[in-house]
Parts: structure tokens; sequence; C-alpha cells
């Protein structure tokens, strides 16, 4: 999931790469499908085949009100099949993509820039409903990386050194969330560069949940 | 107790390595040892002896009960998955964690197939009990 701020002036596409629109929810709520096509290359005879996806792409206006209110678009992708093999009874590689989630983005926000979401993500972490259990993050003269034995908290076990994180920017981390009420029990982000992911679907919006109160504290 | 277990080292490091004497400083550093978890290079390189010096120190801390002896297990990546008092404690499988996209991917690996290191921590003991007391 990909975060890009804009100015208030920013509308749904009427349509992305090698797709079009299925679903418009006023203007700011969108349902995109793209064909995707795979290469795949199989051994054992050596030959060339082609796999097609349906794939599903959605992009959100929000407008956050803050004391002057923050304008964000999101778009979201699920993450089509790695692992080809299971198409074919042999073994397979993906030798190239029609479309990737870069092309894609080009089309939809291009010229948008990326919001920055380490301030939402640090009041979270500050609030302890989420805690990081590993980190790149930048300090003074390098990129810094923490990765805690056993998944432990980084805020927990070492205060120093959140404190020092909590003034950095913060590259890909892996953050758990702490509310019982939600089924996300792990999600990884690069908050500067405006981009959240979660390993597993949840129906019941709470992925949702959870990027509302990043963005709604940023 | 700590004090106690760290008077019970010194006395195990003089024997193995008995000249020079271990400085205070070294002592003081030895003190300040993660209790619950340190390495056989974290001896090593305190009390400036060898490697295998420092392996000799921390078996006989064992055997002597002042050090447990644990192991943990580490994903491909580096990051410590699990740990036990044995490789028969760790779990079958641990989560691990690997970079696509800018991003992290989980993946549930079997144990048997991930590096393991040994690793020591203070024994845990309750005190003695107190002179003229019977347990």
């Amino acid at each position: 999931m990909y975060v890009f701020s804009h100015n208030g002036s920013a509308k749904l596409p009427a349509d992305v790469v090698d797709g079009e629109k299925v679903l418009d929810v006023d203007g700011v709520r969108g349902l995109y499908l793209s064909r995707a096509k795979y290469v795949v290359v199989l051994r054992d005879p050596l030959e060339e085949e082609t796999l097609e996806f349906l794939w599903p792409i959605s992009v959100e206006l929000k407008r956050m009100h803050h004391s002057a209110p923050k304008d964000y678009m999101i778009i979201r992708f699920v993450v089509l099949e790695k692992n080809v093999s299971s198409y074919f009874d042999r073994p397979a590689y993906i030798a190239g993509k029609s479309i990737t989630e870069e092309t894609v983005l080009a089309g939809v926000a291009g010229g948008l820039p990326t919001a920055d979401l380490n301030k939402g993500i640090k009041k979270l972490w500050a609030d302890g409903y989420i805690e990081s259990t590993r980190s790149r993050f930048k300090k003074k003269y390098s990129l810094s990386s923490e990765t805690m034995d056993e998944e432990r908290g980084i805020k927990e076990h070492y205060p120093d050194l959140y404190a020092i994180m909590q003034q950095s920017p913060l590259y890909t981390t892996l953050f758990e969330v702490n509310d019982d009420n939600n089924t996300v029990d792990h999600f990884s982000a690069d908050p500067s560069r405006g981009i959240i992911g979660f390993s597993s679907y949840s129906d019941q919006g709470d992925a949702d949940a959870v990027i509302g109160r990043i963005i709604s504290n940023n | 107790m700590r004090m106690r277990l760290l008077e019970e080292l010194f006395q195990i490091i003089s024997t193995i390595v008995p000249a020079p004497k271990m400085s205070e400083k070294e002592a003081e550093m030895l003190s300040r040892l993660n209790p619950d978890k340190f390495y056989i290079e974290n001896v090593r390189s305190i009390l400036n002896v060898s490697y295998a010096a420092a392996v000799r120190i921390c078996e006989t801390a064992v055997r002597q009960g002042v050090f447990e002896r644990r192991i943990e297990v580490l994903c491909p990546d580096g990051a410590v998955a699990a740990s036990a008092e044995s490789e028969g404690g760790l779990p079958e499988t641990v989560r691990c964690w690997h970079e696509e996209g800018g991003l992290l991917e989980r993946e549930e690996l079997p144990t048997r197939t991930l590096e393991k290191i040994v690793f020591y921590r203070l024994h845990e003991r309750p005190d003695s009990v107190p002179y003229g007391q019977t347990a």
C-alpha cells in the first residue's frame, strides 16, 4: 500500500494501465482491474508460457482534518502469485511481467509526492498501540538497523535507542500491533517512503483501521 | 546473589588464566555483562584471553553451576528467532522475515535447517539459606 500527499485537487483516475475502473464510490474511492501478464519459463523441457491475472487495485482519496486539512491518496495492491510453479506440473520461473506496481503508480499518482508517515507511526509507537521488533533508520552519519532477539520490543528493551529512533527517519520497519480488538498482529512499513504492507488479508477492515490511525495522527 | 556468582566465576577464571591477575577494570567489565545473555566472545574480549581459554572458562563455569549454557536458532538474515536450554527444546519451526520490495514478508522455516549458536547466562539459583537455618 502506497500513500501520497496532495493539495486537495487530486481526483480518482478514469482508468489504470491495462485496466479499467469497475467501481466508483462518490469520487473518493475507486476499484480498478488491470490485466497482468506473466511470461513464464518452464523447465524439462524448456518452454515459454503466459499467465494472465486480473489484478485488483484500490485508490482512495482521504482528507484528514487537523489544524490545516491534509489530503492523501492511498493506493492498495494485492500481491499477485509469486510461486508460479503451482500453475504447472514442473519447475517454472517468471521471466517478465507486463505491468508492475511502479508502472501503475506512475499512471495513477504520477507527480504526487509520497507521504511521509513518520509522525503518525511514531505517535502510535509512543502511545503503545504498536511496538517495533526490527527497524532500519537513519543516524547522523550512517544508516543503522536493529533486529531484536526473539522479536523483543525495541521501546521496551532499548529505551535509549527508542529515543534516538523517535527523532530519526524510519525506513523498512516491522511493527506488532497491541490491540486485542484488531486481527492484524504485524505490519511492515517504510514510513519515510509512505509504504505500508500487511502480510495477511482481513475482511473485517482491520488493516484499514490501522492505516486510519496512522494517517489521522500524521 | 549476582555478586556471589561473580566471585565464583573469578575463582574459575583464576584457575584457567592464573597470570596476570584480573585487573579491577576487567572485574568491573565482567560484572557489567548482561547476566541473561552473553557469548564466548564477550568473555574473551573482557579478559583478553584466547578463544579456547574463553571456551574453557565458560564450560567450567557451566559444570560448576555458575553459568547456564543455552542455544539459539538464527534466521537466514541472522535474527535470533528462538532460544532454549538445548537443541531439543527449540520449536520445530520458527518465524523469520525477509525483505521484498522494501517491505518485510513473514515465513515459517524448519529449525533443523537453520544455524544455531551457543550463549550463556548466569545460573539462577536461590540464595543459600542463612547460616544456622536448616532447609
